[in-house]
């Protein structure tokens, strides 16, 4: 995996003579972090046998209240983002609540939150963009310590401390059993419903996070955010090792995950290929990852 | 009940069941059960399939609750309503299929609900080095503690089963062991069989097997259920092979 990422990123640098410059390194990150947070926190829902579909529409609309609220300047900068993470948390809450609730595949259930939630980001503002934000709210996004965006560093840091608490708390350890079977950890006295309540949950906080640095660095809410992020997200996750029937996943594997399809973008970018192409390869891998992490799962 | 009468016990009962009973739809899984439950002897819980032996130690274990009836253990009453509520008690199951997470490893599996930890974080190295005497003490050599369940032999995954159920976590009080034969070849069946006697010397046990003759050779007591009913509780020193089988058959009433 470390490996194949490595050998690609040397691909890329030697067809393309821009790829090793700072500016366009600092883009490659820049471009992963929205990605990296998301595909954490569908790390987590897969681990625990689940998937989570709605997080690009969870990014529109944690993103357009947060940025609507500082719009009509109702709030202050930290209450508006506070708010926003409230919606995604709790948008990822009913998610969860509905699928332990009434034991519904997270497949439908996510693929509703998807549409309900971009639509009501698009209700709340008719399709407009949210812009005239304050300075102080851009910062997050655009700030920088030696060069890196703060939300580069941050999605680092978060990663580290995820992977720790992943491995070693737990609460969030737990994710293995109840994902690798959910009948048995119920047996052995784990609290498997609230495992995966609070699971999406978490998943839906984390698309929070993404929303707040991506409207801040653009400036701007907007419904059509996050579209098709969930592909992107699913694929790396799939690619570091996680799989659909859940009990395995990591957080470095995720990272790497994340960092090969910047690299295949970039890389498109970079040879001037065309847009449309990237969705054609992004889907190409997506596929391919997960019908080998299936064949390889079979062959043991 | 004449021919099966067990003599009146001084002892106090670790578990006792008054008036359990269990309804799923229109069938009567479990009809009105009395059962009680001693330490350091094994009793053989026996009966034909559909009899309503696993849904009476699902009753125990916490995976059912019972509609009706009380359960007591040490003498008080206590509510089962979930695995935790069993686990808390000191009531261990090892269940048939062994709910062993094939795909997690062994140490992982062996601590599965009764991790240890400190402020909320796993120890590692504690748990492996628990592991490690766990299967010392079942006689079992596992290459790597990290290897994948579903990668050991048969036996080797029954003593993972085996091993967590009972040295895991809380100290066992009751142990039940629904079929721990059931897929193994005869040397490894023994050593099952060698393992429950030794326990039966600490603790009460809940043996469910099909195997009569395993059941005479470990068992010092038996309870026979038929059609959710205790058809005959017999001392197995007493009790003949042929008088089972037919109160297993629902041809004798005990009762």
């Amino acid at each position: 995996m470390l490996l194949l990422t490595l050998f690609v990123g040397a691909i890329i640098s030697i067809l393309t003579p821009n790829f090793l410059t700072g500016s366009n390194l600092k883009s490659v990150a820049m471009g992963m972090t929205y990605d990296l947070i998301v595909a954490l926190g569908m790390t987590y829902v897969l681990i625990l046998g689940g998937l989570d579909l709605s997080v690009g529409s969870n990014i529109a609309l944690s993103g357009i209240v947060t940025t609507l609220l500082l719009q009509k300047g109702w709030v202050g900068v930290p209450l508006a983002i506070s708010i926003g993470l409230g919606v995604s948390f709790i948008t990822g809450a009913i998610n969860g609540a509905v699928i332990v609730r009434y034991r519904i595949n997270p497949f439908i259930v996510t693929l509703g939150m998807m549409s309900l939630a971009r639509g009501a980001a698009m209700v709340l503002t008719s399709g407009y963009f949210v812009t005239s934000l304050p300075q102080s709210f851009l910062i997050i996004g655009r700030g920088e310590i030696m060069g890196i965006p703060f939300p580069v560093i941050a999605s680092v840091l978060i990663s580290i401390v995820l992977d720790f608490l992943l491995k070693n708390w737990i609460s969030l350890n737990r994710a293995f059993l109840v994902g690798a079977n959910p009948d048995y950890a119920e047996l052995l006295g784990i609290n498997v419903k609230r495992t995966i309540f609070l699971g999406f949950a978490l998943c839906g906080l984390f698309s929070g996070i993404s929303a707040m640095f991506m409207c801040s660095r653009l400036a701007m809410g907007y419904a059509q955010f996050g579209l098709e992020i969930e592909l992107r997200a699913l694929g790396a996750a799939v690619i570091g090792g996680a799989t659909f029937s859940g009990g395995r996943g990591s957080i470095w594997g995720t990272f790497l995950g994340v960092l090969l399809l910047a690299l295949i973008n970039n890389g498109f970018v970079l040879m001037d290929a065309s847009i449309y192409w990237q969705k054609v390869v992004n889907g190409t891998i997506l596929i391919v990852a997960i019908a080998t992490a299936v064949r390889h799962a079979k062959r043991k | 009940m004449k021919t099966s009468e067990i003599s009146e016990e001084k002892r106090q009962p670790i578990l006792s069941i008054r008036g359990g009973s269990k309804r799923f739809g229109g069938i009567q899984a479990l009809d009105n059960i009395n059962l009680d439950i001693y330490g350091n002897e094994i009793l053989a819980l026996l009966g034909d399939n559909g009899a309503g032996k696993s849904t009476l130690i699902k009753a125990i274990s916490g995976a059912h609750t019972l509609d009706a009836g009380e359960i007591y253990f040490g003498g008080k009453q206590v509510q089962i309503e979930k695995p935790e509520d069993a686990h808390n008690l000191g009531i261990k199951t090892v269940y048939q299929d062994l709910a062993l997470f094939g795909i997690l490893n062994v140490t992982v599996n062996l601590f599965a609900g009764s991790e240890y930890t400190r402020w909320g974080f796993l120890q590692r190295k504690k748990m492996d080095k628990e592991a490690q005497s766990v299967l010392s003490q079942l006689k079992t050599t596992i290459k790597s503690l990290k290897q994948e369940v579903r990668s050991l032999s048969g036996g080797q995954q029954h003593s993972v089963a085996i091993g967590r159920g009972v040295f895991i976590g809380h100290d066992p009080k009751l142990i039940i062991m629904d079929e721990p034969t059931a897929g193994l070849g005869v040397k490894q069946s023994r050593e099952v069989l060698r393992l429950l006697k030794e326990l039966g010397q600490k603790y009460a046990i809940i043996f469910i097997t099909h195997n009569l003759e395993y059941a005479f050779e470990v068992a010092q007591k038996a309870v026979v259920l038929c059609s959710g009913r205790i058809v005959g509780k017999l001392d197995m020193a007493e009790a003949s092979h042929s008088q089972i089988v037919s109160l297993m058959m629902g041809v004798e009433q005990a009762a």
